[in-house]
C-alpha cells in the first residue's frame, strides 16, 4: 500500500504541475502540497488504481459494478492524459496475472496508454506472466503488440535483453512467432546471436516456409554474425516487418499531443537502419557503392570475447552512438561503403587506419578506372547520371576529409591525357583542385602538359574554369603549407596518409612552377580570347592569391604577374579589372615591404629575387605615371613604342590618355563627375578636373563608387609623395 | 600491360609449362591500376628475359595440371585481398557454399557450415605455381554440385572452377603492401556466368577486393605469337593461327594461319642474335619488342602481297597454336 500511495503521488505531480502554474504563484509550496494530498484522497482514479492493485483473486467479473466503475475511470484517464508509469505497472500486473480471469484482460490492455514512459520492470513481469498464466492466445498476441507499440517508450531495455533467451522461447508458438520475432529484432545485440538460436530459427524456417519475419530476424543475425548464417533477401521482401495495425496508435498520438510530449519514437523508426533496397539495374555496376555490411572474415586469432564486443559500423546511426562506441567499432567488410556515410567518414578520419584507407583506395581506383579509362564501349555516355552522382559523392567525401584520395589523384593524372575537357567538367576540375603538392620534377608531365593542351583547345568557359581550379589548388597547397609548416619547418609530409615527404624548398619550387604555369596560360589565353574580361577576372582572382603568399600563408615567395597579364589588366576597359589590379599591386607592396623588413630583423637567408623587386618597381612606376602623373612612359623594357608610331596614331596628348580621367575605364565616371561638379557648364572640359581641388573631390567621388583597390593603392603609394 | 619485367621464353620439354609460363609473364599484372602512391605509370617492358627454367610438372599434381591446361579460362584482374589467409581455406569454403546456397534460394536463410546437399565448395592451394619466393601460392576454388534427382551415392560434379594466382610478381610492389593484404592479382574462371558472379561477389564482400575484366592487348597478343613461334624449336606447335578484325562495313574477320616451320624461319630471320649463337655462349636468352614488331610486320606484309589486305589497319583479336590460345577478350587456354 505504501508503494501505491507513493505511486499516486508522483502520478499527480504530473497532472497538478499544470494547474499549479495557473494558480497564483505567491502560494507557498507547502499549501500546494496540502492541497494535493487532499485532492488525492478523493480522486476516483486513485481509488480505482487502489482497487485494481488490491482486488482478490477469483473475484467475480459478471455483475461486478465496482470493477466496471473503476475500469471506466481508468479508461477515461488513460484516453485523456495517458497513464503514469506507476499506474501502468498496476494495470499491467492486474491484467496479466488474470486475478479476475481473462475477460477484463484484453480490455485493460487496450487502455494502457503511457503518459510518459513505460517502466521496464512491469514489462518484464508481464512477460513472465505470459508463460505462467493461461492467457488466451489472442490476448498474448495483443500483449506483444502492445509491447511493440510502446517499445520506444520503455525506460530501459537492459533487463528485457537479459531475458532474451526467455522471450526467444516463444518463437515456437506459431501465433506469437511473427510478433516475437519483431520484438527480438528490436532487442537483439551481438551477444544474443548464438548458434543454437540460429538453428532453431532455421528449423522454424523449414517448417513455416520463407516467412518475412523470420528472414528479417535472421538478416539481423547475419549483420552481427555473418559467420553463422547467410541469406539474401529478395527485393520484394525488403520492406521490413509489417507495421502491425495496433489499436493504440491513434489514441497514443492523441495523448502525446495533449501532453505536449515530443516522443520522437514511433514504431517505424526501428527500421530506419534497414538497408535500402539496391536494385540490380546495371550489369557493370562498379560505380555502385557497396552496401555496408559486417565483416565475415574475422581474424582467426582474435578471441571470442573481444570479438563479441565489437560493434559493426552498420549499427551506428548517430554521432552520439559513434562517440560511445569509438573504441570498438568494426569496419565494414567493403570499405567502399564508407563513402556514402558521413558518420563513417568521420570515423575514418579519426582513426587513420592505414589498411582501411588502402582498401578504400583500391576500390576507388578500381571504380574510377573501370568507369572512365577502361570502358571501351563509351559506356560513360550511357550512365552519365550515375557517374555524375558518383563523382559528386566522391567530392563530398573529399571536401569532408579536406583531402584527396591518392587513387583519385593517380586516376586524374591518367585521365587528363584522354579527357576531352567537357565530360563532367565541373566535377573533374573540382577533383583536380584537390590534388596534393606534386614535386617539381613531375609536375610538368603529370599536370602541365595535359592541361596546356586542354586549355588551348577549349572554350572560354573551360579556360575560366581551369584558372579557377588552379587557383583553388594553389590555395589548398598554401593552406596546407601554413598548417603543416608550423609543426615542422623543413620536412613536411605531403599528405597525412602517405610517406612522401617534401622539403620547404621543394614545396616552393612546386608553387613557383604552378604560378609561372598559370602566368603563361593567362598571357596566351588573354590574347586568344581577345582580353575577355571574364577570363581576366579569373586570372586576377589567381593573382590575388599569389600576391598575398607571404603575409597570409607565411610562404616566403613572391612571383609577379607576367607583362601579358599586367598590361592587359591595366588597359582593360572595365573599371573593375583596373581596380583589382590596383588592389593586387597594393598587396604586393605590403607583402614585399614586410618581407624586406623581416629580412632585416631576422637576418634570415630568405631572399627575394632582385628581379622581382625590379619588376614590381617597373609596374608601380608605370601605373603611377599613367594614372596619376598623366605622363605615360612607353619606353619601358616591357612595352616599347616609338614616339613616331604614337604620333602617327593621331591621338592628341597620348601620354595623358590613361590617367584617372581619360582612362577608358574611368572616362564615364569623369564625365559623370564633371556634370555633377559643374552642372551649369555646357562645354565639357575634363582637364579642368585636374586642378587640385576638383582632383581631390574626384578621387573622393571614385572612392564612393566602391573602388577600394584604387583607394588603397593611391593612399599607399601616392599619398605620401603628393 | 605487363608489370613484371621477367618475361619468359622458355626452353623446356613440357608443352604445358611453356605456354603457361609465357602467358603468365604477360598477365601477371601486379597492378594494372598502378595504385600504390609511388607508382603511377604503367611500365611497358621492351625486352624479356628467360627466367631460370624450372619444371612445374614435378611440383604440381597431375590432376591439377591437367585441369589448368585443358580448359579455357576467362581472366580478370583483382585488387589485393584484404585479410586473406591461406590457413583459413576451410572456413572460406564453408562460407562460400552457404553464400551460394542462400543466393540460389532467395529468401531462405542458410546456416554457415551446415549440411549442404546441393553445393559444395572447396578451396585448395595449388602448390608449385609460384615462381619466386615472394609469390603467394595459387588458390583453386571449385564448386561441386549434385544434380537435383541424383542418387545419394552419385559423385558430385564440378560445375565451376576458378583460381587466384600470382606468378613472377614485382617484389617491390608486394613489399610495399602491408601484411593485411595478399596480392593474387590474376583470376581465371570457367563455368556458368551465374556462379562466376556469385563467387566474385563473395570474394569482393569478404576480402574487399575488386574484379575487372582483363583484356589482352594487341601488343601482348603479338608477344604471344612470337614467343609461341619461338617454342617451335623444342616442341611442335603445328601452326600459328591469328584472327584479325578489320573495321570495315560489313566487319571483316580474317583468319591467318601460318605453318609453324615457316613462322619459325621468319622469326629466326628477324632475331638480332641467332639462337644458335646465344646457345653456344650460354647467355640468357633475350627477346626484344623490336624483334616482335618486325616479326609481325613480316607476317602482315606477306599477307598483303597475297591478298591486298593491309592487316595493320585492323586489330589482332586472337592468337592460337597447339600450345594454347589467347583472345583479346581475356580468354586463354
Amino acid at each position: 500500500m505504501a508503494t501505491l500511495l507513493n505511486l499516486s503521488d508522483s502520478d499527480f505531480s504530473v497532472r497538478n504541475d499544470q494547474s499549479l502554474s495557473n494558480r497564483t504563484s505567491n502560494r507557498s509550496l507547502r499549501v500546494a502540497e496540502k492541497e494535493r494530498k487532499k485532492n488525492e484522497a478523493e480522486d476516483p482514479f486513485v481509488l480505482a488504481l487502489k482497487y485494481f492493485s488490491e482486488v482478490e483473486v477469483g473475484t467475480p467479473v459478471i455483475g461486478n459494478d465496482e470493477l466496471e466503475k473503476n475500469l471506466v475511470q481508468v479508461e477515461k484517464v488513460a484516453l485523456n492524459r495517458g497513464l503514469s508509469p506507476e499506474a501502468l505497472s498496476v494495470m499491467l500486473e492486474f491484467a496479466m496475472s488474470l486475478r479476475m480471469g481473462s475477460s477484463p484482460c484484453a480490455r485493460v490492455l487496450k487502455c494502457l496508454l503511457p503518459a510518459s514512459v513505460v517502466p521496464q520492470e512491469a514489462v518484464v513481469r508481464a512477460v513472465v506472466w505470459l508463460s505462467v498464466g493461461k492467457i488466451p492466445i489472442s490476448t498474448q498476441v495483443l500483449f506483444i503488440k502492445w509491447v511493440l507499440t510502446v517499445f520506444d517508450m520503455i525506460d530501459a531495455k537492459d533487463r528485457l535483453r537479459a531475458i532474451y533467451g526467455f522471450i526467444f522461447s516463444f518463437v515456437t508458438d506459431e501465433n506469437l512467432c511473427p510478433f516475437i520475432c519483431h520484438l527480438l529484432y528490436l532487442l537483439t545485440r551481438k551477444e544474443s546471436v548464438r548458434v543454437f538460436r540460429v538453428r532453431k530459427l532455421l528449423e522454424l524456417q523449414s517448417k513455416l516456409g520463407r516467412q518475412p519475419y523470420l528472414l528479417h530476424l535472421l538478416s539481423l543475425y547475419k549483420v552481427f554474425c555473418p559467420e553463422l548464417v547467410t541469406l539474401s533477401i529478395p527485393s520484394r521482401m525488403r520492406s521490413g516487418f509489417k507495421n502491425h495495425i495496433s489499436p493504440w496508435k491513434s489514441a497514443l498520438m492523441g495523448v502525446q499531443k495533449r501532453n505536449n510530449l515530443q516522443v520522437p519514437s514511433s514504431i517505424s523508426t526501428a527500421f530506419a537502419g534497414k538497408d535500402k533496397s539496391t536494385s540490380r539495374k546495371r550489369k557493370l555496376n562498379h560505380l555502385e557503392l557497396p552496401a555496408m555490411s559486417a565483416v565475415t572474415n574475422k581474424e582467426p586469432q582474435m578471441e571470442q570475447t573481444s570479438r563479441r564486443k565489437l560493434v559493426p559500423l552498420v549499427q551506428i546511426q548517430s554521432f552520439s552512438q559513434l562517440l560511445e562506441n569509438m573504441h570498438r567499432i568494426e569496419l565494414p567488410s567493403q570499405m567502399g561503403s564508407l563513402l556514402g556515410s558521413s558518420l563513417a567518414l568521420q570515423y575514418l578520419d579519426c582513426v587513420q587506419d592505414e589498411a582501411a584507407l588502402l582498401r578504400l583506395n583500391f576500390w576507388l581506383g578500381y571504380a574510377l578506372h573501370e568507369e572512365f579509362l577502361f570502358c571501351s564501349d563509351g559506356g560513360a555516355n550511357q550512365n552519365a547520371g550515375e557517374a555524375l552522382q558518383f563523382l559528386n559523392r566522391l567530392l563530398c567525401a573529399q571536401h569532408f576529409l579536406q583531402e584527396g584520395f591518392p587513387s583519385s589523384d593517380a586516376f586524374l593524372y591518367k585521365f587528363l591525357n584522354v579527357w576531352d575537357g567537357s565530360l563532367l567538367c565541373p566535377q573533374i576540375l573540382n577533383l583536380l583542385s584537390n590534388i596534393p603538392v606534386i614535386p617539381s620534377s613531375q609536375i610538368k608531365t603529370l599536370l602541365f602538359e595535359p592541361l596546356m593542351q586542354l586549355f588551348f583547345t577549349s572554350s572560354l568557359f573551360f579556360k575560366c574554369g581551369l584558372i579557377e581550379c588552379l587557383n583553388h589548388m594553389l590555395l589548398k597547397w598554401l593552406t596546407w603549407h601554413s598548417v603543416y609548416a608550423l609543426e615542422d619547418d623543413l620536412d613536411i609530409s605531403l599528405n597525412s596518409h602517405t610517406s612522401i615527404n617534401i622539403t620547404l624548398s621543394g614545396f616552393k619550387d612546386s608553387v613557383m612552377d604552378l604560378v609561372h604555369f598559370v602566368g603563361r596560360l593567362a598571357s596566351v589565353g588573354l590574347q586568344l580570347e581577345g582580353c575577355h574580361s571574364l577570363l581576366l577576372n579569373f586570372i586576377l582572382d589567381f593573382y590575388e592569391t599569389v600576391c598575398d603568399t607571404f603575409l597570409k600563408f607565411g610562404l616566403p615567395l613572391m612571383v609577379m604577374p607576367p607583362p601579358g597579364v599586367f598590361y592587359t589588366a591595366f588597359f582593360a576597359t572595365d573599371p573593375v579589372s583596373v581596380d583589382r589590379l590596383a588592389y593586387i599591386m597594393h598587396r604586393y607592396k605590403v607583402n614585399l615591404t614586410s618581407a624586406k623588413s623581416q629580412e632585416k630583423v631576422t637576418k634570415q637567408a630568405f631572399h627575394i629575387n632582385r628581379q622581382t623587386f625590379r619588376d614590381f618597381n617597373h609596374y608601380l612606376v608605370f601605373m603611377v605615371n599613367g594614372l596619376w602623373n598623366s605622363n605615360m612612359c612607353y619606353t619601358e623594357a616591357n612595352l616599347q613604342l616609338s614616339e613616331e608610331l604614337l604620333e602617327k596614331s593621331g591621338v592628341p596628348q597620348y601620354s595623358t590618355r590613361f590617367d584617372l580621367i581619360h582612362h577608358p575605364a574611368f572616362m564615364s565616371y569623369a564625365v559623370d563627375f564633371h556634370q555633377k561638379c559643374w552642372p551649369g557648364r555646357k562645354d565639357m572640359d575634363l582637364n579642368s578636373i585636374k586642378q587640385s581641388k576638383p582632383w581631390s573631390w574626384y578621387l573622393e567621388y571614385l572612392y564612393t563608387q566602391g573602388f577600394d583597390g584604387l583607394k588603397d593603392f593611391i593612399q599607399n603609394n601616392i599619398g605620401r609623395w603628393a | 600491360v605487363a608489370k613484371t619485367p621477367h618475361g619468359s621464353v622458355v626452353k623446356r620439354r613440357s608443352k604445358s609449362q611453356i605456354y603457361q609460363q609465357s602467358i603468365r609473364s604477360c598477365f601477371s599484372v601486379a597492378s594494372r591500376l598502378g595504385l600504390t602512391p609511388g607508382q603511377t605509370k604503367m611500365r611497358l617492358n621492351t625486352s624479356r628475359k628467360a627466367p631460370k627454367s624450372q619444371n612445374i610438372t614435378d611440383k604440381v599434381t597431375p590432376e591439377h595440371l591437367a585441369l589448368m591446361i585443358k580448359t579455357e579460362w576467362q581472366l580478370s584482374y583483382v585488387t589485393p585481398l584484404y585479410q586473406f589467409r591461406h590457413t583459413q581455406l576451410k572456413s572460406y569454403a564453408r562460407q562460400l557454399s552457404a553464400f551460394i546456397a542462400a543466393e540460389k534460394q532467395q529468401g531462405l536463410a542458410v546456416e554457415v557450415g551446415g549440411q549442404q546437399n546441393t553445393f559444395k565448395v572447396s578451396f585448395s592451394v595449388l602448390e608449385g605455381l609460384a615462381e619466386t619466393n615472394d609469390d603467394p601460392e595459387t588458390v583453386l576454388i571449385q564448386v561441386q554440385s549434385k544434380p537435383l534427382f541424383a542418387r545419394p551415392d552419385d559423385p558430385q560434379k564440378t560445375v565451376w572452377s576458378g583460381w587466384l594466382s600470382c606468378i613472377n610478381s614485382n617484389p617491390e610492389y608486394l613489399r610495399s603492401l602491408s601484411k593485411d593484404f595478399t596480392c593474387l592479382p590474376l583470376f581465371g574462371c570457367k563455368g556458368a556466368e551465374g556462379f562466376t558472379s556469385l563467387v566474385k561477389d563473395w570474394l569482393q564482400r569478404t576480402f574487399d577486393c575488386c574484379f575487372g575484366l582483363l583484356e589482352i592487348s594487341q601488343t601482348s597478343l603479338q608477344w604471344l605469337a612470337a614467343l609461341w613461334t619461338n617454342c617451335h624449336m623444342e616442341s611442335n606447335v603445328q601452326s600459328l593461327k591469328m584472327h584479325w578484325a578489320l573495321p570495315v562495313v560489313p566487319p571483316l574477320h580474317v583468319t591467318y594461319t601460318v605453318s609453324a616451320d615457316d613462322a619459325l624461319d621468319l622469326w629466326n630471320s628477324v632475331r638480332k642474335n641467332s639462337p644458335e649463337k646465344s646457345k653456344r655462349t650460354d647467355e640468357e636468352e633475350c627477346v626484344d619488342i623490336e624483334e616482335v614488331t618486325r616479326f609481325m610486320q613480316g607476317l602482315m606484309s606477306h599477307f598483303y602481297r597475297h591478298f591486298r589486305v593491309d592487316l595493320s589497319a585492323g586489330d589482332l583479336t586472337r592468337v592460337s597454336t597447339a600450345l594454347g590460345s589467347a583472345k583479346r577478350s581475356g580468354r586463354i587456354k
